[in-house]
């Protein structure tokens, strides 16, 4: 299990990540679901081990009962594997892609050229990447199968959680399709937190949800039911279907309105809404809002 | 009154557009799709006369739109971009954004605030930097920034795609509503056909610099292409090797003509084409 418990990520001046506190059970994917500017990539970042100059955080993690500091060595690309939404920022343009893979085999579990390229190999085959392009650098590949190989190279070094931070945002809907099923295939045995804004992704995986709103949980569990989830929900552009009236956007974390930060956009909003609402149980649901129970 | 591309080519390294025709009248919205690589951007390109085809012509209301002054020409067709944060010059205030088009064009009259209302953003924003705003204000600022100098047409190459899928929605909508009052003519360029779906009453499909399937929505959609039902439906499955089609790869109507040659593009009736051996 890895545990989060009251992170804070923050500037100087203000909080990026409020007091965030969630679990991943050994074999599941958390879907972190939530606009621009919610705080995800930063969160997603730290817990892969990586943290913007500029910021510093405040919590604690454990992992398999102990307690971890993710920026620590060892933790970053050994226990957790990393997937982010450009793949061409994945990998050093310079390097063919089996090289890629190869490298860390050697350097980190000291196998033989021999040993890393079967392994490299075996790799690409899980992931249905055309062996035959093994020698190509990344310009020359698609993006879809540019993240075939970044899913890939995230887990060759076997690491136990796997970060993916909207690793189909910059694909196209077919392309998107193969990348959730592939991660979906490697989430077994693995603690994956997959970040997105596409609801159809986290329904794809729906069981866990973690919705993020100005770096804090709006609500934690199997079922979508914030408002501002709801909201999510219907921004889905179908052949039929009305589309919702949207108002607002996401706001920056510097100027996060006071009490339920979602209230100027929520159709549910009454007077309690100018404090901000607990993290409280609703169901089977953790949820942080006045209106819902 | 419309604009017309015929028979366009158009070779980049080893991408190749290939006998591409387009058509859009005033008052009417044509969605172009396709997947990444497909050729989508050249076409927006080539309508804003920003690259030059190798061979075809390219009409404006009938007259040929190359022979045209570039200041003509900017008050008939405008164009949208996808990623507003590149297209906004971060040291100018929105004021000054909104104003600029109007220091070549010195016979209009700035309407800023019109326009501000128009795309729904709040007055104070004038004096805001684009790095101060959010995408979604971003966006509607290039989208201003577009309809200033009143165009009779406008290209908007994936203006949606780099937002969250929230201000996707106010964003199309948005656009769907100008489009209408001002009796533009509009071509949508996107990768997501829903959109296209949404946005348009003509659709042009491609793939690999081919047009696959065009046509009215309602006739496309009584009966699509191989490919576009692919769109509609994405499934993930394993890629077929070669093949002359360029949908050959994960077709699963292909036969052994795909193998060898590409389709020509043929007619169904009402306006509807399709690239496809085997429909
Ligand atoms: N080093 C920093 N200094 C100041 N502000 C920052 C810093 N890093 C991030 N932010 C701000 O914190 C907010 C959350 O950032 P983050 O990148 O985690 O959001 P996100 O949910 O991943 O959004 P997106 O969908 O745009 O990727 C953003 O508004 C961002 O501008
Ligand atoms: S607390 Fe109030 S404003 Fe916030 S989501 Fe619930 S109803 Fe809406
Ligand atoms: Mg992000």
């Amino acid at each position: 299990m890895l545990i989060v418990k009251e992170l804070s990520i923050k500037t100087s001046a203000f909080h990026i990540i409020r007091q965030v506190s969630f679990k991943i059970n050994q074999g599941r994917v958390k879907v972190l679901l939530g606009e621009s500017g919610a705080g995800k990539s930063t969160l997603g970042l730290f817990l892969s081990g990586v943290l913007k100059p500029g910021l510093s955080w405040e919590g604690e993690v454990f992992y398999h009962g102990e307690k971890i500091n993710p920026l620590g060595e060892d933790w970053r690309g050994r226990t957790a594997g990393l997937i982010l939404q450009d793949p061409y920022s994945s990998f050093d343009p310079r390097q063919r892609i089996l090289s890629a893979l190869v490298e860390p085999l050697m350097v980190h579990l000291s196998l033989s050229r021999g040993e890393a390229e079967d392994r490299a190999l075996y790799w690409l085959r899980q992931v249905e990447f055309p062996l035959e392009k093994r020698w190509r650098f990344p310009h020359e590949l698609s993006g879809g199968l540019l993240q075939r190989a970044a899913v890939a190279a995230a887990l060759i070094l076997e690491p136990g959680v796997l970060i993916a931070d909207e690793p189909t945002s910059a694909l196209d809907p077919p392309l998107r399709a193969g990348i959730r099923e592939l991660i979906k295939k490697f989430s077994h045995k693995r603690h994956v937190l997959y970040i997105t804004h596409f609801v159809e992704d986290a329904l794809f995986f729906g069981e866990d949800y973690l919705v993020l709103y100005g770096g804090l949980v709006m609500e934690e569990g199997p079922r979508l039911r914030h408002p501002y989830s709801k909201l999510l929900m219907t921004s889905v552009v179908k052949p039929g279907k009305e589309l919702p009236e949207v108002t607002g956007f996401s706001p920056h974390p510097s100027s996060l309105p006071p009490g339920c930060p979602f209230r100027p956009r929520c159709g549910e909003a009454s007077d309690r809404c100018y404090e901000l609402p607990p993290l409280k149980k609703a169901g089977e649901n953790l949820v942080r809002c006045w209106n819902v129970r | 009154m419309s604009v017309e591309l015929v028979k366009i080519e158009k070779k980049l390294g080893e991408f190749r557009l290939r006998d591409f025709n387009l058509r859009v009248e005033r008052g009417e919205t044509l969605g172009v799709v396709g997947g990444s690589g497909s050729g989508k951007t050249t076409v927006f390109k080539i309508l804003l006369r920003l690259l030059r085809p190798d061979r075809g012509s390219y009409f404006l209301d009938g007259r040929d739109a190359m022979a045209l002054s570039r200041r003509a020409f900017s008050r008939r067709v405008q164009g949208v971009f996808q990623n507003a944060s590149r297209a906004l010059d971060p040291r100018k205030t929105v004021d000054f954004l909104l104003r600029e088009p109007y220091l070549i064009h010195r016979d209009l009259e700035p309407r800023v605030e019109e326009l501000l209302r128009e795309v729904s953003l709040p007055p104070e924003i004038l004096r805001s930097y684009p790095p101060q705003l959010s995408g979604g204000q971003q966006q509607r600022v290039v989208l201003a920034r577009a309809l200033a100098l009143e165009p009779d047409y406008l290209v908007a190459d994936e203006p949606t795609s780099a937002l969250d899928p929230t201000v996707q929605v106010q964003i199309l909508k948005l656009l769907k509503k100008i489009q209408a009052r001002r009796n533009m003519g509009l071509v949508f360029i996107s990768h997501d056909i829903n959109q296209v779906l949404y946005m348009s009453q003509g659709l042009l499909v491609m793939l690999s610099g081919l047009i696959m399937e065009s046509g009215g929505v309602e006739e496309v959609l009584k009966k699509p292409s191989p490919y576009t039902l692919h769109l509609l439906n994405p499934r993930p499955s394993r890629e077929r090797e070669g093949g002359a089609c360029p949908f050959y790869g994960l077709c699963p109507l292909a036969g052994p003509k795909c193998q060898k040659e590409i389709p020509p593009l043929r007619s169904l009736g009402e306006g509807h084409l399709v690239r496809c051996h085997y429909m």
